[in-house]
C-alpha cells in the first residue's frame, strides 16, 4: 500500500487521537462501524484500531506505518520504533501502591512483596535496579484488587487521578515512569515513505498550533 | 505437544518447496555475481570461540550470542556474522597476501531475538569484504555491488540509506555523559522535541544536533548540510559527495543521504548504510566503512563491507 495506515489504540488515548488528526485534516470517518480498516478525510491515509498493547506491535512490523500509543506499553513491549512527536495527552504515571495499613518498603517478618501488574518488565526493572528482592505477578486487569484478594501485596499500576487506589484503600508509594501519548513510527517506512512521513508530522505540529 | 520429539525450537524454522528454492536462487544469483565482481568466497566454521564475535563486535553482541560450552569447557557461539570470523582469518591465514583482499561469503547467522514473539534466530546471509584498501573508491566499489546485489534479487523498490559517522562526532563529542547516552537516543527515536529540549542552551559544535540528524534526501540535503555542519564534520560530508559523484544517474535513484542514524557509530568509522525494500519493515541489508575492526585481531588495515539479508528479501511479495 503506497498511503500511511496508522493504528490507534482503542480506549483511553482513542477520542484525543482522533481530535489530533481531524485537526491535521485526517479524520478517521464515523460510520466505521465494525472495520478493521477505516478510511480518513485524506484519501492518502488509513486507520487501523486495535488493543493498546498491540500498537507497538503493529508499527514494529510494519503492518501499521505509524500509531499512537502511551509511553507505558511502549516500554513494556520494547518496541523497537521511532518516537517523533509526543502528543501532550494521555498524561498518567506508573506507580507502586500498596494498602494504607501496611508498613512499606519492607513488609513485617521479613516476607518477600508479591507484586501484580500488567507491567511485568518495567515492574521487574525498577525492582532489580533498586537491589529489591521481589516476586512479580502478571495479571491482565483489575489489578488494584489484587491486595484486597491476598493475591498480591503491592501492585504496579498507571495512575491518572489515584481515585481507583484511593477506593480501593492503596497508597501511591513511588513513581516508576512518567507516561503520555506519542506518535510512533515504523523504522524502515519513516525511510521508504520518507515525504509522506514529513508532510503528515508538519501536518500534526500545525494542527496542534491552530488548537493552543 | 513440547514433548513431541518433532517439535523445533522457537525461532527454527523449516523452509521448503517455493521458500527453499527462492533462498538458493537468491543466494547463487549473488554468489555468482561477487565472483564475477572478483570476491573470492570463503566458507569460515558454523562456530567460533565466542570471544571472536565479541572482539569484533559493536554494542549488544554478548546479548545475542548462541553459546555452548565445549567439552574443555571454553565457551563457542555460533556464527553472530561472518565479518568476525574474515577478520580473523585475514590476520592469520592471509596475513602474508597481497592487499587489498576481496573476499565474500553466504551462509547463515545466528542470533538471539527477545523471547516474544518468536521471530527466527537464524538469518540467511549473503556479503563481501574488501580489505586493505581505504581509498574512497573502495567505498564506492561497495556501495556499487550493494546496488548491483539487490538489483539482481529482481528488486525494484528499494533504497540504501548512506550516512557518514563522522558528521555527528563533532556535536557528540561536545557533550559530557550521561548527557551524550540521551541525546543518541533522542536522535536514534527521531524526537525533535527531546532533542531540542536537552541541547536549550548549547552552543558551537552540540547545537548542530538539533538540525543536523534531520538532514536526509539526495545530494541538494547534503550541500545544505555542509553549510549547517561544524568544521570537524565537512571532510565526511565532502567524502559523502564524493561518493555521489561517482555513481550512475540509475543508481543515485536508489541512494538516500540520511545523517540521522545513529546505531552503527561504535562499530563503524566512515561511509555506513543500511538497504531497506518495499514490503519489509526492517532493514533487508547494511554495510560500510570499520577501519578499526582489524586491529583488534592484530593486523590493522582499513576495511569496508556490506551484507545483505536473503531471508527478508526472499519474503518481499513477489
Amino acid at each position: 500500500m503506497s498511503g500511511l495506515r496508522i493504528a490507534l489504540a482503542k480506549g483511553r488515548l482513542y477520542e484525543p487521537s482522533v481530535e489530533r488528526f481531524r485537526a491535521a485534516g485526517a479524520e478517521p470517518a464515523n460510520d466505521a462501524g465494525r472495520r478493521l480498516l477505516i478510511p480518513s478525510s485524506d484519501p492518502t491515509i488509513e486507520f487501523l484500531v486495535v488493543k493498546p498493547g498491540d500498537v507497538p506491535v503493529y508499527v514494529e512490523s510494519g503492518a501499521a506505518d505509524l500509531g499512537v500509543t502511551g509511553t507505558d506499553v511502549l516500554r513494556e513491549t520494547g518496541a523497537d520504533v521511532l518516537e517523533p512527536l509526543e502528543l501532550g495527552f494521555g498524561f498518567c504515571r506508573l506507580v507502586v501502591a500498596s494498602p494504607g495499613s501496611a508498613s512499606y518498603p519492607q513488609l513485617e517478618g521479613g516476607i518477600t512483596a508479591r507484586v501484580a501488574t500488567k507491567y511485568p518488565r518495567l515492574a521487574q526493572a525498577h525492582f532489580a535496579a533498586a537491589g529489591r528482592p521481589v516476586d512479580i505477578i502478571q495479571v491482565n486487569g483489575s489489578v488494584e484488587v489484587a491486595p484486597l484478594l491476598r493475591l498480591s501485596h503491592w501492585i504496579v499500576d498507571l495512575v491518572d487521578t489515584g481515585n481507583t487506589l484511593r477506593a480501593n484503600g492503596l497508597v501511591e508509594r513511588e513513581t516508576i515512569l512518567e507516561c503520555g501519548a506519542v506518535l510512533v513510527a515504523n523504522r524502515a517506512s519513516q525511510k521508504l515513505k520518507l515525504d509522506q512521513y514529513l508532510g503528515l508530522m508538519e501536518r500534526l505540529e500545525r494542527g496542534e498550533k491552530r488548537q493552543t | 505437544m513440547l514433548n513431541l520429539p518433532a517439535a523445533t525450537p522457537p525461532g527454527a524454522l523449516d523452509l521448503t518447496g517455493d521458500a527453499a528454492r527462492r533462498r538458493r536462487g537468491l543466494e547463487r544469483g549473488a554468489v555468482q555475481l561477487l565472483e564475477r565482481a572478483g570476491y573470492e568466497e570463503l566458507l569460515p566454521p558454523t562456530f567460533e570461540y565466542e570471544d571472536v564475535f565479541l572482539r569484533a563486535g559493536g554494542s549488544g553482541v554478548a546479548e545475542r550470542l548462541l553459546r555452548f560450552p565445549d567439552r574443555d569447557g571454553r565457551i563457542l557461539a555460533l556464527r553472530y556474522d561472518f565479518t568476525s570470523s574474515i577478520a580473523r582469518i585475514a590476520s592469520t591465514t592471509f596475513a602474508s597476501a597481497t592487499l587489498p583482499l576481496r573476499l565474500s561469503y553466504s551462509g547463515q547467522v545466528y542470533r538471539q531475538e527477545p523471547e516474544r514473539g518468536g521471530r527466527p534466530r537464524e538469518t540467511l546471509q549473503v556479503g563481501a569484504e574488501l580489505l586493505g584498501d581505504g581509498a574512497l573508491t573502495a567505498d564506492v566499489e561497495i556501495v556499487r555491488l550493494t546496488l548491483a546485489l539487490i538489483r539482481s534479487a529482481g528488486l525494484e523498490d528499494f533504497q540504501v540509506n548512506l550516512g557518514h559517522v563522522g558528521v555527528l562526532a563533532p556535536g557528540l563529542a561536545a557533550l559530557e555523559e550521561p548527557l551524550r547516552a540521551q541525546v543518541r537516543r533522542w536522535i536514534d527515536r527521531k524526537d525533535r522535541a527531546g532533542l531540542t529540549r536537552a541541547l536549550a542552551g548549547r552552543s558551537g559544535d552540540a547545537a548542530t544536533l538539533a538540525r543536523l540528524p534531520f538532514v536526509i534526501g539526495r545530494r541538494d540535503a547534503l550541500e545544505a548540510a555542509l553549510r549547517q555542519a561544524p568544521p570537524g564534520a565537512l571532510a565526511s560530508l565532502q567524502r559523502l559527495l564524493a561518493l555521489d559523484d561517482a555513481l550512475s544517474t540509475d543508481e543515485r535513484r536508489h541512494v538516500v543521504y540520511d545523517l540521522g542514524e545513529v546505531r552503527g557509530l561504535d562499530y563503524y568509522t566512515g561511509v555506513h548504510f543500511e538497504v531497506y525494500v518495499a514490503g519489509t519493515g526492517r532493514a533487508a541489508g547494511a554495510g560500510g566503512r570499520y577501519d578499526e575492526l582489524m586491529g583488534r585481531f592484530g593486523r590493522p588495515m582499513p576495511a569496508v563491507g556490506l551484507s545483505l539479508d536473503l531471508d527478508a528479501i526472499a519474503e518481499v511479495p513477489q
